[in-house]
């Protein structure tokens, strides 16, 4: 017996086995992996929230849509802002008017009360609380500037609720990795039990017990990091297929492309080799509780 | 050379021998007879290194089985062959499952020459072309002779066999008779524990045997 | 002098000459005289009672005449004040139409502000209470509210505006209105005053042409009066020429410039009634004066103008006390309204001798009547002697 023997051992005993295992351990990652990459590019509510929800910088009546975009453009320049547009006051009433209609008399003699106001959308990893306040900090001693909205005490609740939402989500996603372990580990527990009397074999055949363990864990974490990185990728072209069809998906969750950033990679790389490890931790588990004592 | 000094064993229901002292001796054939429930098969385990004895040692070329760090118990193991005396035939596997398995235990076969040798060695059971049957569905005999061709597939020094002249028809012993001839010819040793040495064999310098505990040993040395 | 006192004077005069003419070479005619005299006399009287009544009307004609006037500007400056009143009654009301054309408009619009109002406010209300709640609330709702907040604000800021113009034009509204009925009682009061100056007017007319009828035939009565003492005085003249050519001459210069030593002013004054004919303001008629009115000092003494005899010292009726002193042939100073003479009839007097004194008058001045005739001429004394003017 050699090493080089003994890799890839159960592919060798039970390949038909290990392979329907594997495309079980595939559709798993690949769930897991759609849905961490969700995560991870939608920060769970931040996405739908920070393209939901805008800052206003309401300006002062006499101020001309020259300054308006001039304020737009400093705004754009703050930290934590993804965006940042002017809107005159004409766009102003005609928000007032799809929101509350047939209220066009108020109009009245005097012209259109409303005056032009600053859009500003945050980023989405800077939706926090600290950021818009720190926003409205800089734009409020601005002469031209009347007022900020920012939500106030809803803002505070709402952002709770996201983060009890995404600590849902989270939550969802740790416990899919648990069930997922708990897959991995039950499907090792069959496996060793189905292989146990070839296992017994080998061992008899003077194949060492923990050297059948290193190399069953070796082989679980090889095929789990492959079938990670498998996953993973299949998840990442699904996301960009759908995206291209689904524009509404990009805004969700957020623009694919994203994928390629450090913020996304890296946990991405850490979900690939906590794959392999599961994976390894799994196999190593189940073959220690299986395992018969020698006699 | 194997050689057991005061191995002892005890069973749920006490002490089944104690202070056995054997010896075999390389290119020898050594059947181990006794009645049923007597420790044949612990013996042959014992001897094999699978299983300790709850007395003595076992020594193998001058290296104990029991007392070392285990590197030699793990290289007679992978040097040595076992036939037990059932084969479960669970797992769906069929006689190439166990010839891969076997090659795995073996070291440096190729997949080109286990299949060679699988053929091979199963030709020379009798059942040739039964590679890729089930072995559900073989019968008992034919399970006993993939296991030995299983084994023989590693080329082990020593064979230990359990109960595999047990239902054995003649022509199957006279085989077995040959086979193991010719191992220890090439100086393989063969330890077989049986309920009783077949007729044949006694008949062929097997002699009454000698008693060692419970058990009686008929030795046949290349020639016998 | 009013023009009968003149008369008078002259019929006087003329009296007082005939009398001067030693009348016994002329028994017949002096008798004759006398009667024409005394007839003159009468006519003279009645004259003079004429004259006075004519005087008196025509004063009070003056008189009715300046208060018609008076009254006829009183009410053209009333019709000027009703009009200005009535022109400001029309731009007052005017102001009014104007006022309430804007309160009307201004309660419409702010009526129709005020449903705009509650609409709005109603409907926003509603869309509120439709929202599902909290958990829908995005900053683009917040934002919709703050504009919706603001409209409303701003709609009832202008409704605000609107109440309060509407109630100042009210306000003005009513102070206009008071200044229209302040303008229609002025204007009811200086109509009534207006009809009272109108009554007056028509009475004081009244009045005014019964005067004038009255004046007219006291200038009637006068004219005949004037004519008959004209007569008169031309028959005392021929009877006067009578008497002379049947009188021996008088010794003496027969001219005033011819008295030695010239002639004397008969005191200081200053002369208020020239000689020649003069409009009378009285009467209004021109009249010709035959001598000069001399005002001075209240009592101041009247002096002879030049020496000669006094020939009559007397009182006329309307004239006063009369001295007439005889300076040469046919050469008479009359003297008229004095106080006292000091002299009487015969007396011998010198040039510049006391012969009398002028009344006191309250007012401190007092007038001597002067004349200077010359063969039955009155002569300008201004010619003859030097006054103040």
């Amino acid at each position: 017996m050699t090493f080089s023997s003994l890799l890839l051992i159960e592919w060798k005993i039970a390949p038909r086995a290990m392979l329907r295992e594997t495309a079980g351990r595939f559709i798993l990652l690949l769930a897991l992996g759609s849905f961490l990459l969700c995560l991870l590019l939608s920060g769970g509510m931040n996405r739908l929230l920070s393209g939901q929800w805008t800052v206003t910088a309401i300006l002062r009546a006499s101020v001309p849509a020259a300054e308006g975009e001039g304020i737009a453009g400093k705004a754009v320049g703050l930290p934590g802002v993804r965006s940042a547009a002017y809107k005159d006051p004409e766009a102003a009433w005609k928000e007032f008017l799809a929101a509350y209609p047939g209220l066009e008399s108020l109009r009245g003699a005097g012209g259109n009360p409303l005056p032009g106001h600053v859009e500003i959308r945050m980023r989405p990893d800077r939706f926090t609380e600290a950021d818009i306040r720190a926003v409205e900090a800089a734009l409020r001693p601005l002469p031209h500037v009347e007022k900020i909205l920012y939500g106030g005490e809803a803002l505070a609740g709402l952002l709770r609720i996201r983060e009890w939402v995404n600590a849902f989500f989270w939550a969802g996603f740790a416990l899919l990795c648990g069930v997922t372990f708990l897959i991995f580990v039950l499907q090792e527990k069959a496996r060793c039990l189905s292989l146990a009397a070839d296992f017994e074999f080998l061992r008899e055949r003077g194949v060492p017990a923990r050297s059948l363990s290193i190399s069953r864990a070796s082989a679980a974490v090889l095929t789990g990091f492959i079938l990670a990185i498998a996953a993973t990728g299949a998840s990442a072209l699904l996301l960009f297929l759908l995206e291209s069809r689904l524009p509404l998906l990009g805004r969700v969750i957020g623009p694919a492309t994203e994928i390629l950033t450090p913020s996304v990679l890296i946990p991405l790389a850490m979900f690939l080799f906590s794959a392999a490890i599961a994976s390894g931790a799994a196999s190593s588990l189940q073959w220690s509780a299986v395992q018969s004592p020698r006699k | 050379m194997i050689e057991a000094f005061r191995v002892g064993a005890v069973s749920r229901n006490g002490t089944l021998w104690d202070g056995l002292d054997l010896a075999f001796d390389d290119g020898e054939v050594c059947v181990v007879t006794g009645p049923p429930a007597s420790g044949k098969t612990l013996l042959l385990r014992i001897l094999r290194g699978d299983r300790r004895p709850d007395a003595g040692d076992v020594v193998v070329g001058g290296e104990s089985l029991y007392r070392g760090d285990g590197a030699a118990t793990r290289a007679f193991l992978a040097s040595s062959g076992v036939v037990p005396e059932s084969f479960h035939a669970g797992g769906g596997h069929a006689v190439r499952d166990l010839f891969r398995l076997s090659s795995v235990a073996g070291a440096g076969i190729s997949s080109k020459e286990r299949r060679e040798r699988e053929e091979e060695l199963l030709a020379l059971m009798g059942i040739g072309g039964a590679r890729d049957a089930a072995l559900s569905s073989l019968s008992l005999s034919e399970r006993a002779r993939v296991s030995l061709a299983v084994e023989l597939f590693r080329g082990p020094k020593v064979l230990f066999a359990d109960m595999l002249l047990h239902n054995a028809g003649r022509e199957w012993t006279d085989m077995l008779g040959g086979l193991f001839r010719a191992l220890a010819r090439e100086g393989k040793t063969i330890l077989l524990a049986e309920r009783t040495i077949p007729d044949r064999w006694r008949y062929a310098g097997g002699g009454d045997g000698i008693a060692k505990g419970p058990f009686r040993l008929f030795r046949f040395g290349a020639k016998g | 002098m009013t023009f009968p006192g003149r008369l008078a004077l002259i019929a006087a005069c003329l009296a007082a000459g005939l009398v001067l003419v030693p009348a016994a070479q002329a028994a017949d005619s002096v008798s004759k005289l006398r009667k024409e005299k005394a007839r003159l006399t009468e006519m003279k009287q009645k004259a003079e009672k004429a004259a006075a009544e004519l005087a008196e009307t025509i004063r009070r004609e003056k008189s009715t005449r300046s208060k018609v006037d008076d009254l006829q500007a009183k009410l053209a400056r009333q019709r000027r004040s009703i009009a200005r009143i009535d022109k400001r009654l029309l731009a007052l009301g005017g102001q009014v139409d104007r006022a309430e054309r804007d309160v009307r408009a201004l309660e419409e619009e702010r009526g129709k502000s005020q449903r705009g109002l509650s609409a709005a406010t109603a409907g926003v209300f509603a869309g509120e209470r439709e929202r599902p709640g909290a958990l829908s609330l995005t900053a683009s709702s917040e934002r919709q509210r703050y504009f919706a907040r603001r409209v409303l604000a701003n709609e009832l800021a202008r409704y605000g505006r609107l109440t309060a113009d509407k109630e100042e034009k009210e306000r003005i509204l009513t102070g206009i209105e008071r200044k229209v009925e302040d303008s229609e009682r002025r204007m009811a009061e200086q109509k009534k005053v207006s009809e009272k100056l109108a009554s007056r007017q028509e009475a004081e007319r009244q009045r005014l042409s019964e005067i004038e009828k009255k004046k007219k035939e006291k200038a009637r009565e006068l004219r005949a009066l004037r004519a008959r003492i004209g007569r008169m005085e031309a028959l005392v003249s021929r009877i006067e020429r009578q008497v002379r050519r049947s009188e021996p001459r008088k010794q003496g210069p027969s001219r005033f410039s011819g008295i030695p030593g010239g002639l004397v002013a008969p005191l200081e004054g200053k002369v208020v009634g020239r000689f020649g004919k003069q409009l009378d303001p009285v009467f209004d008629v021109v009249v010709e004066n035959r001598g000069v009115e001399i005002e001075a000092e209240s009592g101041a003494a009247i002096r002879a103008v030049g020496g000669g005899e006094v020939v009559f010292a007397g009182g006329v009726s309307g004239f006063g006390k009369v001295l007439i002193i005889q300076h040469g042939s046919g050469l008479f100073s009359v003297y008229g309204k004095a106080e006292t003479f000091s002299v009487s009839q015969g007396r011998k007097v010198m040039a510049g001798e006391p012969v009398g004194k002028l009344p006191a008058n309250p007012g401190g001045k007092s007038v001597l009547y002067l004349e200077l005739r010359a063969a039955g001429t009155a002569i300008d004394p201004a010619t003859l002697i030097h006054f103040s003017r």
